[in-house]
């Protein structure tokens, strides 16, 4: 059976949220008993269930790739902090307007703060809410260099380094900002997100 | 099909974020970037499988990359994609001017993703469907202009760092 489907207009969320989404898929993904070896490696565990990542192991070496790039940007060691990192990912993903990707990312960052509050004043006002200074400064770099064309220049640098953010730390900025500009472009269209039946 | 990425050990000369970005920059972001060495590695066996010649639509990945460099204005990444293309095809994609309805197709889903991408629709993708590309094929350049919207921005926050240090 296709998993291809109309989300109900009830069920599309109307605002961004750090609640838990579904995403339904625009394109057929495999079913997890028609994948090769080289797909299932990539399938392991939760994301043989996703259909998101069942969709993307039509193509493995680039899923594989991808995931391996990934989990070295936001839980490679030393450098940014987590928070900061999921910070900048839901900092874009708000921008590019990917709803799902930021409910998944404003939670990590909550968790990780134990902030909910300020990451919902992102969420509800976007990327020019203002918070704190770290944090803006934070949000205004990863806007800016997610923004088409990217337009981060010497002030937003110059900012970042006065509340003590160092170089290598601005690079991992770079990376969870530009990760996202990639993963946003997949999740918007790719597919949609879906409110849980339960949570109605 | 299968397109396999070389098991050699990254050759530091053949990253291709280094070349596009050019060498007094490549130095100074290089303690950043050796911070993250599997970053540089798997960065680059991506561009490999997206336009090393063992990639099977090379010439139309690659020819999308363009596009998206070209609508970001990038000159350096503009230069790189440009120069794996036949002129021709370079100007055509540059213009606008594409004839094969199949890579106008995905040129223009490429402009949707990279301009606007909270306006994509799953119209956008029944049209490739259309268009006569499989699932595969459309999850991959998917997966190329996510990569080349990625790549644009290390560019330039690499380009923003290393000038200022």
């Amino acid at each position: 059976m296709s998993e291809v489907r109309e989300v109900e207009q009830h069920r599309r969320p109307s605002d961004f949220t750090q609640d838990h989404l579904d995403w339904v898929p625009w394109l057929e993904p495999i079913r997890l008993e028609d994948a090769t070896e080289e797909q299932r490696t990539h399938l392991v565990g939760f994301r043989g269930e996703s259909p998101y990542f069942r969709l993307l192991a039509r193509d493995p070496e680039v899923l594989g790739e991808r995931s391996a790039n990934d989990k070295e940007i936001f839980y490679g060691h030393g450098g940014l902090s987590r928070t900061e990192r999921e910070l900048a990912a839901t900092a874009t993903s708000r921008l590019n307007g990917c709803v799902y990707c930021t409910s998944v990312h404003a939670r990590f960052t909550s968790e990780l703060s134990k902030r909910p509050a300020d990451v919902q004043k992102i969420l509800d006002e976007g990327v020019t809410a203002r918070v704190d200074d770290r944090w803006d400064a934070v949000v205004d770099f990863a806007a800016a260099l997610a923004a088409q064309p990217p337009r981060a220049d010497s002030g937003h640098l110059a900012r970042l380094r006065a509340v003590g953010i160092t170089d290598e730390e601005i690079g991992d900025l770079v990376l969870s900002t530009a990760s996202f500009s990639w993963a946003n472009r997949l999740m918007l269209s790719l597919g949609e997100p879906e409110v849980p039946a339960q949570a109605e | 099909m299968t397109r396999s990425s070389t098991q050699a050990p990254p050759n530091p000369t053949a990253d291709v974020l280094d070349r596009v970005i050019g060498a007094p920059l490549a130095d100074a972001v290089s303690p950043l970037r050796s911070a993250r060495p599997a970053v540089a590695e798997h960065t680059q066996r991506l561009h490999d499988a997206f336009f090393g010649a063992q990639s099977p639509h090379r010439e139309q990945l690659t020819a999308i990359a363009l596009r998206v460099t070209v609508l970001a204005a990038q000159p350096t990444l503009v230069e790189h994609y440009s120069a794996l293309l036949p002129p021709d095809l370079v100007a055509a994609v540059t213009a606008g001017t594409v004839d094969d309805p199949e890579l106008a197709a995905l040129l223009r889903h490429a402009e949707l993703l990279t301009l606007d991408p909270a306006a994509a629709t799953r119209e956008a993708i029944e049209s490739l469907r259309s268009a006569g590309l499989t699932e595969a094929a459309i999850v991959t350049a998917s997966q190329l202009i996510g990569y080349v919207n990625y790549q644009i921005r290390l560019v330039a926050g690499y380009t923003l760092i290393g000038e200022s240090v």
